[in-house]
């Protein structure tokens, strides 16, 4: 299983640098045909990479998320942390594929522990506490986390992607304390499954902004290189 | 007709990596190089 796991990120990393290499050729033919300029290329090439991106992270969630059959429960915890790392940053993979096996594996993996996991209400309730407290503190202090590729020196950008962090975890509170409400009134317990998919995509989200979360990353990084 | 379509894949693309850009990082953990236009220097 773990050497399948390895072989699997690898053969995804490789895939990955063919993409790279593709949306650089789609952005140098379209700006040759276009007449564009290289600062126009070069912001054509990041979008059209952004965008691929976004869609192969979503694709293999899903497909794995079908594997496994926690296919709603996975892409749950991916859109979570996704959405709230866009205002909270946080560490990065070296590779846009180690990125995309990272991320499958987080998602699948936290997908698979919040369905068979067996807990009452009270405990969700308890852990969920715990988990926001915490999770509050780390975005209020640490966010947003930039990074080299993508630094952020403007204070502003800094105070509004802060704030827009903070309004995130705060829906993502009220989406869970409607799923308390909704399992207390109906006993399905899928509720609590997705408020643990929530509650799971935070924490890896805000641990991703500790230094701890930077060595973890860099130790996965590693793992599939 | 294909100049048409290329200048509708460049906008979209444009609009996308500015819609990136107003963000801390892009959707997953990895973060490729940012055009020096796009930043706030």
């Amino acid at each position: 299983m773990y050497y399948a796991v390895i072989t699997l990120g690898r053969m995804v990393n490789l895939k990955m640098i063919k993409i790279e290499e593709i949306c650089e050729k789609i952005s140098n033919n379209i700006a040759q045909e276009l007449n564009l300029d290289d600062d126009k290329r070069s912001v054509m090439n990041y979008g059209i990479f952004a965008f691929i991106q976004i869609v192969i992270c979503i694709g293999l969630v899903i497909v794995f998320g079908l594997i496994f059959n926690v296919v709603i429960e996975a892409v749950i915890v991916s859109f979570t942390i996704s959405i709230l790392r866009k205002s909270s940053g946080g560490v990065h993979a070296s590779s846009p594929g180690r990125c995309a096996t990272i991320g499958t594996i987080t998602s699948v993996g936290m997908g698979l522990i919040s369905k068979y996991i067996n807990v009452s209400l009270g405990l969700v309730i308890f852990v969920g506490g715990v988990i926001f407290i915490w999770s509050y503190y780390i975005i209020y202090k640490l966010a947003p986390v930039d990074s080299i590729a993508k630094p952020i020196k403007s204070i502003g950008k800094r105070i509004r992607l802060k704030k827009n962090s903070i309004v995130i975890l705060s829906v993502y509170l009220i989406i869970v304390i409607n799923e308390f409400l909704y399992f207390y009134f109906t006993k399905d317990s899928s509720a609590l499954v997705y408020s643990l998919c929530i509650y799971m995509g935070i924490l890896w989200q805000a641990f991703s902004l500790t230094k701890y979360g930077h060595l973890l990353i860099e130790k996965l990084d590693k793992l599939f290189k | 007709m294909k100049r048409r379509i290329l200048m509708s894949i460049a906008t979209i693309a444009t609009v996308f990596a500015s819609i990136v850009a107003t963000s801390a990082c892009m959707w997953a953990s990895y973060q490729p190089e940012e055009p020096k236009c796009l930043r706030d220097e």
